[in-house]
C-alpha cells in the first residue's frame, strides 16, 4: 500500500507547490493577525481536498482499472486514500502547531483548537471518501461543499431564530466530542468505501472513453 | 498446464449490450487475437477475464486458476496493457519503477532498466509528455518486467505508426519464444494479428462467430471472383458472403466447395471478418 501512497505524493508534486504557496500565505496572514484558527480550518480542508485531487488524477488516467490488474487489492486502493488524507492532515497540523508555538498560544486553547481541526479533517474523510468511491470525484467535491456549507447555514439560521437553545460547550469539550465522532465513524466509513468500491464495475472508465 | 486461458459460456448483460455464451481456449505457448468491430464485446471480455466486471454466468480460468482482483500470486504472472497508458500523468520513469517494485514481488528492476533503454524511453519526462508510442512502450515495458506468463493486451497497438507497431510485434514474438508464455491480444489492426497470432477469435454483437487456428482459418476460405451467374452455381451453404461491384462479384467461399475453373484468391483475416459481418446474409 505504501507504493500507492508514494505514487500519490509523487503525482501531486506539481500541485504541492501551489498548495505550499497558499499555506505559506495563510500562515503569514494568520501570524500577522495573531489568529491561527482560520489557518487550522484551511489545513484540515486541504487534507481532504488533496485526497480528492489524487482520486481525480487516478480517474483521469484510468489508474484504478489498471491497478486492479496488478497484485493490488481493492482494500489497498481504498485505504491508500485514507492514508494520503491523514498524512496531509498530519503535516498541516504540524504547521498549525508551529504557528501556535510561535504565537505562544495558551496550551488549553491550542489543544482545543487542534482537536477540532483534526476532527474536521477526519470527519471530512469519513464522509467524502465513501461518496467518491461510489460516485467519483465530481460529486465528491459537491458533497464536500455541502459538509462545510450546511452546518454554517444551519448555525446562521438558528442564530437568527434566537431559539432558546442553551448548549454551551468549551473548545475542549467540542474537540473531544468531534474527535470521538470522527474516530467512531472511521471504521464505518472504511467499510462503506470497501463496499462502494467493490460494487464498482470498471466499465465506468470505459464509458469515459466511449467504448465497450 | 494445457491452456493459458479458458472461457466457457461467458455471459454478461448490460442494458445496451450482451456478451452471449462466449467460449474460447488459448493453448499455452500461443498467441490468440480477438477481433471484432467496435462494440462487439472485446473490451468487455477482457474486463471479465481480469475480474474488472462480474460475469452473469460462465467460467474463466487464467493460467489454470480463477482470477479475482484479490488473486495476488496469479496477478504476478499476468502482464496487462490497456488501450491507453494508465499511469498517473505526473509520474516519471524512475518513480514508476520504484512504485512497481513495491507492487510486484517479482519485479525485475534490471529488466525494466533494459527495456527502458531498448525502447528509448525518456527518463526525465512526465508520462503526460510522452507520445502515444512511448506510452504504449512504457506499458509494455512494465508488463514484461515482472514474472509475466500471460500478456493480455487490449488494443495495445492502435493509434501507433507502422514502425512502432512493428517493433512492438517483434517484442511480442520475442516474449513468446519461451514456451510457457502466451499472449491474448485484441486489436482492430488485423494485419498485425495476422502476422503474429496462432489463433483468431472473432466476436460479433457479443457472440463468438469463430475461434480457430489461424492457419486452418486461412486454409478454410477463399475469395472467389466471378460473375453473378457463376456464383449462383455454387452451393449456397458454402458461400459465407458476397459483394457486387462494377467489375463482377466477389465472395468468401469455403475452399473445399469451390469447383475447378473458378478464380480463387487467398482470403485474409480481414476478408473473413468483413464477409461474415458486412457482406454476409447475401447468399445466393
Amino acid at each position: 500500500m505504501m507504493s500507492l501512497v508514494y505514487k500519490d505524493f509523487m503525482n501531486l508534486r506539481v500541485q504541492a507547490k501551489l498548495y505550499a504557496l497558499i499555506i505559506a500565505v495563510w500562515t503569514v496572514v494568520a501570524g500577522m493577525e495573531k489568529n491561527p484558527s482560520f489557518l487550522g480550518g484551511v489545513l484540515s480542508i486541504f487534507s481532504i481536498l488533496i485526497a480528492i485531487t489524487s482520486c481525480a488524477y487516478d480517474e483521469r488516467a484510468g489508474w484504478d482499472k489498471y491497478a486492479l490488474t496488478m497484485p493490488i487489492g481493492k482494500r489497498e486502493l481504498v485505504l491508500s486514500k485514507y492514508v494520503v488524507s491523514f498524512l496531509i492532515l498530519g503535516v498541516g497540523m504540524l504547521v498549525f502547531t508551529g504557528l501556535n508555538l510561535y504565537l505562544q498560544t495558551e496550551p488549553m486553547e491550542f489543544l482545543g483548537q487542534i482537536g477540532i481541526f483534526v476532527a474536521l479533517g477526519l470527519l471530512a474523510a469519513d464522509i467524502v471518501l465513501p461518496i467518491i468511491f461510489r460516485f467519483g470525484t465530481e460529486k465528491g467535491r459537491t458533497f464536500l461543499m455541502l459538509i462545510f456549507l450546511v452546518p454554517a447555514v444551519l448555525g446562521l439560521v438558528l442564530g437568527e431564530l434566537e431559539l432558546p437553545l442553551k448548549v454551551t460547550l468549551t473548545e475542549m469539550e467540542l474537540s473531544i466530542g468531534m474527535l470521538g465522532v470522527g474516530i467512531l465513524l472511521l471504521p464505518l466509513s472504511m467499510w462503506m468505501s470497501f463496499r462502494m468500491y467493490g460494487r464498482r464495475d470498471m466499465r465506468s472508465n470505459e464509458n469515459r472513453k466511449n467504448s465497450i | 498446464m494445457e491452456h493459458a486461458l479458458e472461457i466457457k459460456n461467458l455471459t454478461k448483460t448490460y442494458s445496451d449490450f450482451k456478451l452471449d455464451h462466449v467460449n474460447m481456449e488459448l493453448p499455452t505457448g500461443c498467441i490468440m487475437g480477438l477481433i471484432g468491430e467496435n462494440g462487439a464485446g472485446k473490451s468487455t471480455t477482457i474486463r471479465l477475464i481480469l475480474d474488472l466486471a462480474k460475469a452473469d454466468s460462465g467460467e474463466i480460468k487464467v493460467l489454470g486458476e480463477h482470477l479475482t482482483t484479490e488473486s495476488r500470486a496469479l496477478k504476478e504472472q499476468i502482464g496487462v496493457v490497456m488501450d491507453e497508458c494508465n499511469f498517473p500523468e505526473c509520474l516519471k520513469l524512475r518513480e514508476i519503477g520504484k512504485m512497481m517494485q513495491g507492487c510486484y514481488k517479482t519485479w525485475n528492476a534490471a529488466r525494466f532498466e533494459e527495456l527502458k533503454q531498448k525502447f528509448c524511453l525518456p527518463e526525465g519526462k512526465c508520462v503526460k509528455d510522452f507520445s502515444r508510442g512511448m506510452k504504449m512502450k512504457l506499458s509494455i515495458a512494465v508488463a514484461l518486467s515482472h514474472d509475466s506468463k500471460l500478456l493480455i493486451l487490449d488494443e495495445a497497438t492502435s493509434g501507433l505508426d507502422p514502425i512502432v507497431r512493428d517493433e512492438i510485434l517483434d517484442i511480442f514474438l520475442d516474449f513468446i519464444q519461451d514456451e510457457s508464455h502466451s499472449i491474448f491480444i485484441s486489436s482492430h489492426i488485423l494485419s498485425d494479428l495476422e502476422k503474429i497470432c496462432d489463433y483468431i477469435t472473432f466476436l460479433h454483437e457479443g457472440k463468438v462467430v469463430f475461434s480457430e487456428e489461424k492457419t486452418e482459418l486461412l486454409d478454410k476460405y477463399v475469395i472467389v471472383r466471378c460473375s453473378e451467374q457463376e456464383l449462383s452455381c455454387l452451393d449456397p451453404s458454402a458461400v459465407i458472403g458476397m459483394r457486387k461491384s462494377s467489375f463482377g462479384t466477389e465472395a468468401l467461399v469455403l475452399r473445399g466447395r469451390v469447383p475447378e475453373g473458378y478464380i480463387k484468391d487467398p482470403a485474409t483475416i480481414e476478408d473473413i471478418m468483413l464477409y461474415h459481418v458486412k457482406h454476409g446474409g447475401k447468399r445466393l
